[in-house]
């Protein structure tokens, strides 16, 4: 059975359908909080921003202009949600990006050591500018392809691929080798 | 490409304890409340945004019936005054015992005569 179309879904949220609601958040909500991830710098924010943003995107879905382009519309909801949420919260976001950059990596065995290895990934993904961080993690934590990215995030693919370049360079020269085994 | 790929796995969505699914399931929870409020109280904006269109469609369809026969009356009229001002001029002939001239009858029938 193939996959109903962004548009259709949308049409099945204004007529009060949970389901195509729920498909919707099984779509993108993963790719939300990658998003809102890449502007607060935070997880557990990051969760609630997206949580949030899919919620309000719902409230509001006869705003939605172009129902084949929700994933864009729904971003940007994101992105402004995260804004705000930076903004309430600027004093407790200052990361000591020095201190989380220690010379040699630890292999990650236990939660204390994820715990660590995610501190300093967001502490380095921090230097990035805002595009590329939205990038680097839709294409490498989320799995999308360069074309999803280009097409849901409005890029050029040439500019997603330039982006996600620098980004992965960025972020090695940063980071040391932490390449990807099964990724 | 995807060799290049750096190992972001740690700042995945955590999925060993149900973590995600906890918070998919509050989301979707609040996406039910919010979707039953929406069809509890219809948005008046949302009600006239949505009718928009097909009222649109149906007012140029209503406007592309009218004008047609519109002017199909108004001629239909503009021919029953020429056949009264023609009984009119005949009476007059009979009254008068006198034959219209031929410019009168064509002034009297004709479509673009000046009143």
């Amino acid at each position: 059975m193939e996959a109903e179309s962004d548009a259709e879904l949308v049409a099945g949220v204004r007529q009060g359908s949970r389901d195509a609601a729920g498909v919707l958040a099984e779509r993108y909500l993963r790719a939300c909080r990658a998003v809102a991830l890449a502007i607060t710098g935070e997880v557990a924010a990051a969760e609630d921003v997206c949580q949030d943003a899919f919620v309000y995107a719902i409230e509001r879905i006869d705003d939605c202009r172009q129902p084949e382009r929700f994933a864009a519309w729904l971003f940007q909801i994101t992105r402004n949600r995260g804004r705000n949420h930076v903004r309430d919260h600027q004093s407790n976001r200052l990361v000591e990006i020095d201190a989380a950059l220690p010379d040699s990596l630890p292999s990650p065995a236990d939660d204390a050591e994820r715990a660590q290895l995610r501190e300093r990934l967001l502490a380095a993904l921090a230097r990035l500018p805002e595009e590329r961080r939205e990038v680097v993690l839709l294409h490498d934590l989320e799995g999308w392809t360069h074309r999803e990215i280009a097409e849901r995030l409005d890029l050029p693919a040439g500019t997603v691929r330039s982006h996600l370049h620098h980004a992965r360079q960025r972020l090695r020269g940063l980071l040391g080798n932490l390449k990807g085994d099964g990724a | 490409m995807n060799d290049d790929r750096i190992d972001l796995s740690a700042l995945a969505a955590r999925q060993e304890d149900g973590h995600w699914d906890a918070v998919m399931h509050r989301t979707l929870q609040r996406v039910e409340g919010v979707l039953g409020s929406r069809a509890r109280s219809e948005d008046p904006f949302a009600f006239i945004a949505r009718w928009r269109r097909p009222l649109l469609a149906a007012a140029a369809a209503i406007i592309a019936v009218l004008i047609p026969v519109e002017w199909a009356l108004e001629r239909r009229e503009a021919g029953v005054e020429r056949v009264r001002d023609l009984v009119q001029l005949s009476g007059q002939a009979v009254r008068g015992a006198q034959s219209p001239t031929g410019a009168e009858l064509l002034s009297t029938v004709s479509p673009w005569r000046v009143r």
